[in-house]
């Protein structure tokens, strides 16, 4: 937290396409800037802009005003509560996290992952918030209160980084740790993106037909053929219950995808595990994996790359 | 007469059609686990149809594929695709961690205490907002001002309603 009079301003490239080929009338604003202020740091992407502030020694302050709405996060570290909360940002009135919303969540996450290991604590907290909200279904109220403490509302799973752990979810309906909607085997690792709708590999035991599901609306299931035994990318696996070995895109790390900061914990690779195995990252059946989720990025400790 | 009971009837299916989509819209096509599969004739792994982010499941949009070209099918859907030999993905025999322990509840007490925490953290986050306006007011910066009018309001309704649910906790917990 001692990042006062850290003056920083890093423009870090946040768009791998070049612009000298885009149009100018399409021209988006690549770099992402960020500056130190007395109590933590401001910038922009874009015309997306934020704030990551200590208001005090225990009250960490984020705002980030996205596609025309704001979202905030008060976090006190001492008392263990977080209040969110979202707007719409020229009337103040309540609103929803729209497909649009998380697109523009997801582009500033890529940005901040850009960003060097060993940044101030307001840029690390940044990050992880803008990854965790990245996938903030849009049946989950933007205004929440959390209550934390460790091994109450997050545990981290730093000791299991590089192992196996199992994974669950209840599909919102109350069927955890039933066979088809857990995964007995998910490699917590900070291998990145290997392909395919979410970034996974799955390892299949046996050539045969398997349930697998797609859709930018809802996850529609069908049958994909394996040829024979091992490992495969491009689908997504849906609750097929002979299917339990799951890697890639850091997979248990909270956020979407790979925020650059790895903080795995359990609450996280269950979110994982709903949004990969079975429906979409806004899908209604993991609006409780998220909530339970919610809290971890602002406590749980980063385990590393 | 005609004319209105064409209009009666072109309603009564825009009616039925917007059911459809309501309905669609609820259930979707995603599903509950029920894992019912059947060996049924496997479908051939179709064209290599090169795919600029086979859309998958995500709503926001993919993050940057590792390079693997996505394969659909002819409608459209994803296929698996092979790791390709230099993946090095994890052995299966590999370590497997033990559980986390389970996490343990909050008591009432340790909610309401909590809860306590938090009508503190509002007010005086109001407070710090309302000298922020105030320096933004007399600085003429009528963007910073605006912004800081409409979350002091948020958190004016948000602490009230935090002080009745505090109050609900503490009759419930008696």
């Amino acid at each position: 937290m001692n990042n006062a009079k850290l003056l920083l301003a890093l423009a870090v490239a946040a768009c791998t396409e070049s612009a000298d080929t885009q149009k100018p009338d399409t021209q988006t604003p690549a770099d992402l800037l960020i500056t130190g202020t007395d109590k933590g740091v401001t910038g922009s992407l874009g015309e997306t802009t934020f704030k990551s502030e200590m208001a005090t020694d225990d009250v960490l302050d984020i705002q980030v005003h996205i596609n025309g709405m704001v979202m905030t996060a008060l976090v006190n570290f001492k008392s263990g509560v977080i209040e969110y909360d979202g707007y719409t940002e020229s009337t103040g009135e309540n609103t929803q996290m729209t497909d649009e919303d998380r697109a523009a969540m997801v582009r500033l996450e890529h940005a901040l992952a850009k960003v060097p290991a060993g940044a101030p604590f307001a840029v690390e907290k940044l990050r992880s918030f803008v990854a965790t909200e990245a996938e903030h279904p849009t049946t989950v109220d933007l205004q929440d209160i959390r209550l934390t403490a460790e091994n109450r509302s997050w545990t981290s799973l730093c000791y299991a980084k590089n192992t196996y752990y199992h994974a669950s979810h209840d599909c919102d309906t109350g069927g955890f740790w039933i066979d088809a909607t857990t995964l007995d085997d998910v490699w917590l690792s900070s291998t990145g993106d290997l392909g395919g709708p979410d970034g996974v590999a799955w390892y299949f035991g046996a050539g045969g037909t398997y349930q697998a599901c797609s859709g930018s609306y809802s996850c529609s299931r069908y049958n994909v053929s394996i040829p024979s035994a091992g490992w495969y990318t491009g689908i997504e696996v849906d609750h097929d219950t002979r299917v339990e070995y799951s890697y890639g895109n850091c997979f248990g790390v909270c956020g979407a995808g790979c925020p650059g900061t790895y903080q795995f914990t359990v609450d996280c690779v269950n979110h994982d595990q709903c949004v990969r195995n079975g429906h979409i990252t806004s899908s209604g059946y993991c609006d409780d994996q998220f909530s339970a989720a919610s809290d971890d990025w602002a406590y749980a400790p980063d385990c590393g790359a | 007469m005609s004319t209105r009971r064409a209009i009666l009837a072109a309603g009564g299916v825009l009616v039925v059609l917007l059911a459809i989509l309501a309905w669609k819209a609820r259930s979707g096509g995603e599903m509950t686990p029920t894992a019912a599969v059947t060996q049924a004739p496997a479908p051939a792994i179709t064209a290599p149809a090169p795919v600029a982010s086979a859309s998958g499941t995500a709503a926001a949009p993919a993050l940057p594929s590792a390079g693997s070209a996505d394969v659909v099918d002819d409608q459209g859907r994803p296929q698996p695709v092979p790791l390709p030999p230099g993946a090095n993905p994890p052995p299966l025999d590999g370590k497997h961690s033990e559980p986390a322990p389970p996490q343990k509840a909050f008591t009432p007490a340790e909610v309401i205490a909590k809860r306590e925490a938090d009508l503190k953290l509002l007010d005086d986050t109001k407070t710090r907002l309302e000298k922020d306006l105030e320096a933004a007011k007399t600085a003429h910066d009528a963007t910073t001002a605006h912004d800081l009018e409409i979350r002091i309001a948020r958190l004016t309704d948000l602490r009230k309603r935090r002080s009745t649910e505090l109050d609900q906790l503490k009759g419930s917990a008696q």
